[in-house]
């Protein structure tokens, strides 16, 4: 089957093979692997935000007073030919858990993105903290958690609950295009997942391999081992230190710091030291045979701290961090499946980039290792 | 197979009401989608080219021994 382009054919032809198509099934993962990324990069930015309450006007009020105030939305689009359903929820997020719902008594469209909402006094609720429903079919359901909460509660009498008043009876819809779900405080930034967790993953995996590499270094002496288990470190260094700062970019907008006393932040910084150390003593030996013994030793026990700091740690502890404090990390909660759509594709991708950065620095290196023996 | 899962989210798009979002509005998204798809795509070229040079090398260098 012949090549649509004739500059793919003659790139084929590089690799000594005329027969390009069998150069395609060859490399067929190097092509594979850049092309998922590049799906993640368009569909991880392009694919919009769902509709989502970006914030509440008044956000403390008193149980014995009319309570009025205004929303405004992200990525919305409110009508009034269509008017909005409105709930406090009051008690736990979790509407299972015993929650009580109070139905909005005057809702009115100010525009596409503001709504102007209000309630008769409330009375005495079981809890100081109100969370915010809002439903209409074109946006589905929005919730802003702890959007509202209760000043005093001096003078206030027992609220009378409306048994029919509760979201929970609605059959709701989601909006009818593939949208990312809009995550208070994450907002747009929840496509830096994309990058930053696949990021990792492909450092794990390279790390593995390096690790593998070593092995089999000080069980065959073969120094082309060692270049190998050198190579594919110091590429999942650099997805490494990439993750890092994708996660520090993403930590100063949704925790307002760059770096935070966190169990996994530090477990990764601990990491990204230790393999610096594998760098330096390598460096520090001049004979190639026992440099390749420490060095391949060093790894071992290297990988298992990485296991250790990045994956065990944190799961035993409490964090900001998800998949930290004993929670799996791609739960309902944390990610959602339009974002699996995404974001597997990613992993793949940055994993295949990885193993292609680093096949190219291996033979880069095995050659100018042979060019230094024949000079 | 980038036209099959770029054609998934684009059939996605598609359906249902149109809604209007702020960062696509403002023409950001296209932008930063424009800069981090050309960023990546010379990434790719250049390890091509790498690719290329080094297949070279070792086959001049085998031809030799």
């Amino acid at each position: 089957m012949p090549l649509c382009s004739p500059y793919l054919t003659s790139y084929f032809r590089t690799f000594g093979a005329n027969n390009s198509s069998a150069q395609v099934i060859k490399f067929w993962w190097k092509f594979l692997a850049a092309a998922l990324v590049l799906f993640s990069l368009i569909a991880g930015l392009a694919i919009p935000l769902g509709p989502g309450i970006t914030s509440v006007s008044n956000t403390i009020f008193e149980t014995s007073n009319d309570l009025s105030f205004e929303v405004t939305g992200y990525n919305t689009a409110f009508s009034s030919e269509e008017l909005p359903q409105v709930w406090l929820q009051n008690g736990e997020l979790d509407p299972f858990k015993g929650s009580q719902f109070i139905c909005a008594d005057a809702v009115s469209v100010v525009d596409g993105k503001t709504l102007s909402i209000s309630f008769d006094p409330l009375g005495a609720l079981p809890s100081r903290i109100c969370h915010l429903l809002i439903y209409t079919p074109t946006n589905g359901l929005m919730v802003r958690p702890n959007a509202l909460s209760v000043g005093s509660e001096e003078g206030a009498t027992p609220v009378s609950w409306d048994a029919e008043c509760s979201p929970l009876a609605l059959a709701v819809t989601e909006p009818g295009y593939l949208h990312f779900p809009n995550r208070e405080m994450l907002i747009e930034t929840i496509r830096n997942l994309y990058l930053h967790v696949p990021m990792w993953f492909a450092m794990i995996l390279l790390l593995l391999i390096s690790m593998i590499f070593s092995i089999k270094h000080l069980s065959s002496s073969k120094l082309e081992d060692d270049v190998k288990a050198r190579v594919f470190a110091q590429v999942g260094m650099v997805l490494g230190m990439l993750g890092l700062l994708t996660g520090m970019l993403w930590a100063k907008f949704t925790w307002g710091d760059w770096w935070v006393n966190d169990s996994r932040l530090n477990g990764s910084a601990v990491t990204l030291l230790i393999y610096m150390a594998y760098f330096i003593l390598r460096n520090s030996v001049e004979d190639e045979s026992k440099r390749g013994r420490l060095a391949a030793v060093y790894n071992i026990f290297a990988y298992v701290m990485l296991i250790v700091f990045l994956l065990v740690l944190p799961r035993m502890v409490d964090s900001l961090h998800p998949g930290a404090g004993g929670n799996p990390a791609f739960s309902q909660y944390d990610l959602d499946n339009k974002m699996r759509l995404v974001f597997y594709p990613a992993v793949l991708g940055w994993m295949g980039m990885g193993l292609w950065m680093a096949q190219v620095r291996t033979r880069l290196s095995l050659v100018e290792r042979k060019l230094l023996w024949k000079n | 197979m980038l036209v099959v899962l770029t054609n998934l989210t684009v059939l996605g798009q598609e359906q249902g009401p149109k809604l209007t979002s702020v960062a696509q509005e403002s023409g950001k998204y296209w932008v930063t989608t424009g800069v981090a798809s050309i960023i990546f795509l010379g990434i790719v070229v250049y390890l091509v080219v790498q690719d290329r040079k080094i297949k070279q090398l070792e086959k001049r260098l085998e031809e030799e021994a």
